[in-house]
């Protein structure tokens, strides 16, 4: 699983110096402060911090989805192609079939007047003129089956109201990993679910792109959630990411306070007389930071220079990034904590 | 035990909002009504002339006779038989009617979705382009071009054309705002995220999410347009003679309606039936399109 030189991308996805900002009231809103971010084909990237800190914007930001009016800028490069530097048509022909997305609330995501089996076809047909409808009709009803769902050739014809949330997020996965993309981006896509099957679709997902060389992007605040299916994490705060690197680097070498805390708030039903302890203070946006570490005011570990000087995300170890100016106090400190 | 058989209710069945729509319709018993009895007058208007024994501008020996065995409607002052030219009438004016219908709603449609779907400026130009049809005195500047048309021969068909030329700017105020909310909803961004292009997700995601108010402003143009075209003979325009409208019929047998009423009262009575009936059809669209009423979420 680990190895070095982790961070090089050979196709997947690599975003550099994404900056999101928002319009306003006719002002402006920054949602994300330059964003780097590496996902390797058939790996998972967890991106997780608490509400706000640019999760979305950021996913949304490198597809080019964001509303006319907001201001995005860096690069996504996808398969030797800047998706950031395209024309909108021609984004749109890479949309679907390089990178795709699967979106938080699948009740929503389906047109009500069209079945289910025209809705996995279309996702086909707009980037395969050649395909006739009943080869599109054929293949949809693979994908579903695919995607587990029972009596998929059946059900081809169903509306989306006859399914259940959980088997209308396997229909929006079919339709996202129809074109077999290079990368998918997948943001909060089992919190509008039901718990009982949260897992089997995240699962699904994970498993999925693994067997088709296709790199997930995991948008999520459940750190639960990371350990279980992640290859690598990045850690969102405040629109920048303050830590990335492996799962095991994350979970057993972390070194950002943010990160720490993030680990100590998470519930765990396999320690007995474990109390979880939330994070100090209120999470925060991009909006309104200035100079300093956009976490120092909640932070235990603050000295003077975190409230004037900005961290940059800085490699600790290769392969681990963090971006805090007393990081290897913070992982001192925590190596002997774990010893 | 009612409570699994709502849970697992009709799990199988297939039915898309369009055809629960159709059932909620034919259960309408005054659209059902409604839709019969104009299938009726039109197919009257189209086969009757076949079988009436005087053309429609034949002019018979008979003046000013009152509703006989011989002309069921009566003739008027020149000879001509009521009953055909009635008939004629009708077959004109439903004609004028759909024509109008169908035009002015595609321009409507097509102006509603570009501006709802862009937004932005051009949105504004094409709602400016819309206030600006909306607020022309429709009647006054038909009537100039109606004046014309009249002397090149009064083609119906011209006539419709320049009638739905006015009316498309109700449909397209509806559309927009339909398109307006629609656009925000998940699916279209989720299409946007399969790269449908933007042609694609307005022909077939926003449009077919419309039908329900696209028809029922249709049929409400349907009975504008009637009522505009009789205004328009009324005024002694329009269709040229010796073709006929239920409008111009009116109009004529208005100025005889004491002395031959049935001149007056038939073409007046069959052009009132029209536009109830129209109106049932178009209320019987609304409630089968009535999101609120489709059970479960749409
Ligand atoms: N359309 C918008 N206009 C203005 N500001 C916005 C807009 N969308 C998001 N923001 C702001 O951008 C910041 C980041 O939002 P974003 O949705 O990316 O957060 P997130 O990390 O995805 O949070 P969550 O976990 O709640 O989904 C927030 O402060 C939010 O208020
Ligand atoms: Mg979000």
């Amino acid at each position: 699983m680990m190895g070095p030189g982790i961070t090089r991308t050979t196709d997947g996805l690599r975003v550099r110096d994404l900056t999101v900002t928002f319009r306003a009231d006719g002002r402006d809103v920054p949602a994300v402060r330059g964003l780097d971010l590496d996902v390797r084909p058939g790996k998972v990237l967890a991106l997780v911090g608490e509400s706000g800190s640019g999760k979305s914007a950021s996913v949304l930001g490198m597809l080019g989805l964001l509303p006319p009016g907001t201001r995005t800028t860096g690069t996504a490069m996808v398969n030797g192609v800047d998706l950031l530097s395209l024309s909108s048509a021609k984004l749109r022909r890479r949309l679907g079939k390089d990178v795709a997305i699967v979106f938080q609330d699948p009740m929503t995501s389906l047109n009500p007047v069209h079945t289910v089996g025209q809705q996995v076809a279309e996702a086909l047909l707009v980037h395969d003129q050649g395909l006739s409808s009943r080869q599109a009709r054929a293949r949809a009803g693979e994908l579903l089956a695919r995607v587990g769902i029972p009596a998929a050739v059946r059900r081809l014809d169903d509306y989306p109201h006859q399914f259940s949330g959980g088997m209308r997020q396997r229909v929006m996965i079919a339709i996202a990993l129809a074109n077999s993309p290079s990368v998918l981006v997948a943001d909060e896509p089992t919190t509008a679910l039901d718990v009982t099957v949260q897992a089997q679709i995240l699962e699904l997902l994970t498993d999925l792109c693994r067997e088709q060389q296709t790199g997930l992007v995991l948008v999520t605040h459940d750190l639960g959630v990371v350990a279980g299916v992640a290859d690598d994490v990045a850690v969102m705060y405040a629109g920048r990411i303050v830590e990335r690197g492996t799962v095991d680097e994350l979970f057993y070498r972390n070194s950002h306070p943010y990160t720490q805390g993030l680990l100590a708030a998470v519930p765990r039903i396999d320690l007995a007389d474990y109390e979880p302890e939330p994070i100090p203070g209120t999470s925060r946006s991009a909006a309104g930071v200035d100079v300093g570490c956009s976490f120092a005011p909640r932070c235990s570990w603050a000295a003077e220079t975190c409230l004037t000087d900005d961290p940059p995300l800085q490699d600790l170890r290769p392969g681990h990034g963090v971006a805090c100016l007393r990081a290897e106090t913070v992982a001192a400190a925590q190596e002997r904590k774990s010893r | 035990m009612p409570e699994p058989l709502l849970l697992t209710g009709a799990p199988r069945q297939s039915r898309s909002q369009l055809r629960l729509a159709m059932r909620r319709f034919v259960r309408h018993r005054a659209a059902m009504a409604g839709t019969v009895v104009l299938v009726l007058v039109f197919g009257a208007s189209l086969i009757g002339p076949h079988f009436t024994p005087y053309g429609f501008a034949e002019l018979t020996e008979d003046y000013s006779q009152p509703p006989s065995a011989e002309h069921w409607m009566g003739t008027d002052a020149i000879g001509h038989d009521l009953l055909s030219q009635v008939l004629r009438a009708s077959q004109k004016s439903i004609q004028i009617a759909l024509v109008v219908a169908a035009l002015s709603t595609f321009i409507g449609v097509l102006i509603g979705t570009v501006a709802g779907y862009y937004r932005g400026w051009v949105d504004t130009l094409l709602s400016r382009m819309t206030d600006l049809v909306l607020v022309v005195p429709v009647l006054a500047v038909l009537l100039a071009a109606a004046n014309s048309i009249s002397q090149r021969g009064g083609n119906w068909f011209l006539v419709a054309i320049l009638i739905a030329l006015f009316l498309w700017p109700t449909v397209a105020l509806v559309v927009r705002s339909t398109v307006l909310s629609l656009r925000e909803q998940d699916f279209v961004q989720a299409q946007v995220a399969i790269g449908a292009s933007d042609v694609r997700i307005i022909v077939k995601h926003l449009i077919p999410n419309a039908v329900g108010p696209i028809a029922v402003s249709a049929t409400l143009l349907v009975v504008t347009a009637i009522l505009l075209e009789s205004s328009l003979a009324f005024l002694g325009f329009g269709i040229a003679p010796p073709d006929t409208s239920l409008g111009k019929l009116v109009a004529v047998g208005q100025t005889a309606s004491s002395s031959r009423p049935w001149l007056f009262y038939f073409p007046g009575v069959v052009l009132l039936v029209i536009c109830l009936c129209v109106n049932f059809v178009g209320d019987g669209l609304r409630d089968a399109f009535d999101t609120r009423r489709s059970g479960g979420r749409a």
